[in-house]
């Protein structure tokens, strides 16, 4: 099915974007949640401050982010490969959006409340993955 | 083809907002800094109502438009706009006792960064009680 050299290219790439969708998508909400935590007294509610806690290196998040990677990578010439690959991005956009809320960040501190949102942002962040995504499904479509 | 022009426009529109949400951030961050609020305030009391008046000063904000203060209490609620070229106002609300003694008083203050971020500060609810009924 693949050459060996193809198959070792594959699984490198999948093991190389495994690694960079754990940084956007574990580390560096993760990094953000503990500078805007620095003072003690402020509570955050959204689903990020259950995360405040998490070690910044979690080995079963980082193998399944790299396992769904390698397997995209292999199958991307396959219906499968082309499912997984582009439902990955979308799921992820979903779970970045519910860790903040949906666009709209509340910060307690000193008795104060206070909202921040930024759904506009978040909104665009999604069409642009979503575009994404359809447009992987037409390659594959394209390619066969 | 079509997946090409797909691929690029999702780029496109990933890094122009990439781009335009860090440069609001920025902004944000700068204005934000160099805002600074000073409330004074004073309060009458007649058979029904109390009047509270607020001399709000501020400096800096350049970058926020349409910011409003609300203060409510219970069902009643007033909100007036807050100009940052002006650098202050003077805010006289009328509260119906019933509602101020019912469910307290706090104030909201939002800010609209240029229609993208909207930050909306709620104050602590302040409570005012009944003495000698």
């Amino acid at each position: 099915m693949f050459s060996k050299a193809g198959l070792t290219r594959k699984i490198l790439f999948g093991v190389l974007t495994g690694c960079l969708s754990y940084i956007v998508y574990y580390l560096i909400p993760l990094l953000a949640i503990r500078q805007i935590m620095i003072l003690p007294v402020m509570k955050i509610q959204t689903v990020l401050s259950r995360m405040v806690g998490m070690e910044l290196f979690n080995i079963w998040i980082l193998l399944s982010l790299i396992i769904l990677s390698v397997v995209t990578s292999v199958f991307s010439e396959n219906i499968v490969g082309v499912v997984i690959g582009a439902s990955i991005p979308v799921v992820m956009i979903v779970y970045l959006m519910s860790l903040m809320n949906f666009g709209v960040l509340a910060v307690e501190y000193l008795g104060y409340r206070v909202d921040i949102d930024i759904t506009y942002i978040f909104i665009l962040l999604a069409i642009s993955v979503a575009i994404w995504s359809i447009a992987r499904v037409f390659k594959y479509v394209e390619g066969l | 083809m079509i997946s090409t022009t797909l691929k690029t426009c999702s780029i496109l529109l990933f890094t122009t907002t990439i781009i335009v949400g860090g440069y609001v951030f920025y902004s944000l961050y700068l204005d934000l800094s160099s805002l600074s609020f000073s409330v004074s305030s004073k309060l009458n009391v007649d058979a029904s109502s109390i009047n509270l008046i607020l001399n709000v000063t501020y400096t800096g904000g350049g970058g926020l438009r349409s910011s409003t203060i609300t203060l409510t209490a219970g069902n009643y609620s007033e909100t007036r706009i807050l100009d940052f070229k002006e650098g202050s106002i003077m805010l006289s609300y009328t509260i119906p006792l019933e509602e101020a003694f019912s469910s307290g008083v706090y104030l909201r203050l939002s800010l609209n960064y240029m229609n993208i971020v909207k930050i909306n500060i709620v104050s602590p609810k302040i409570n005012i009680t009944r003495i000698g009924y």
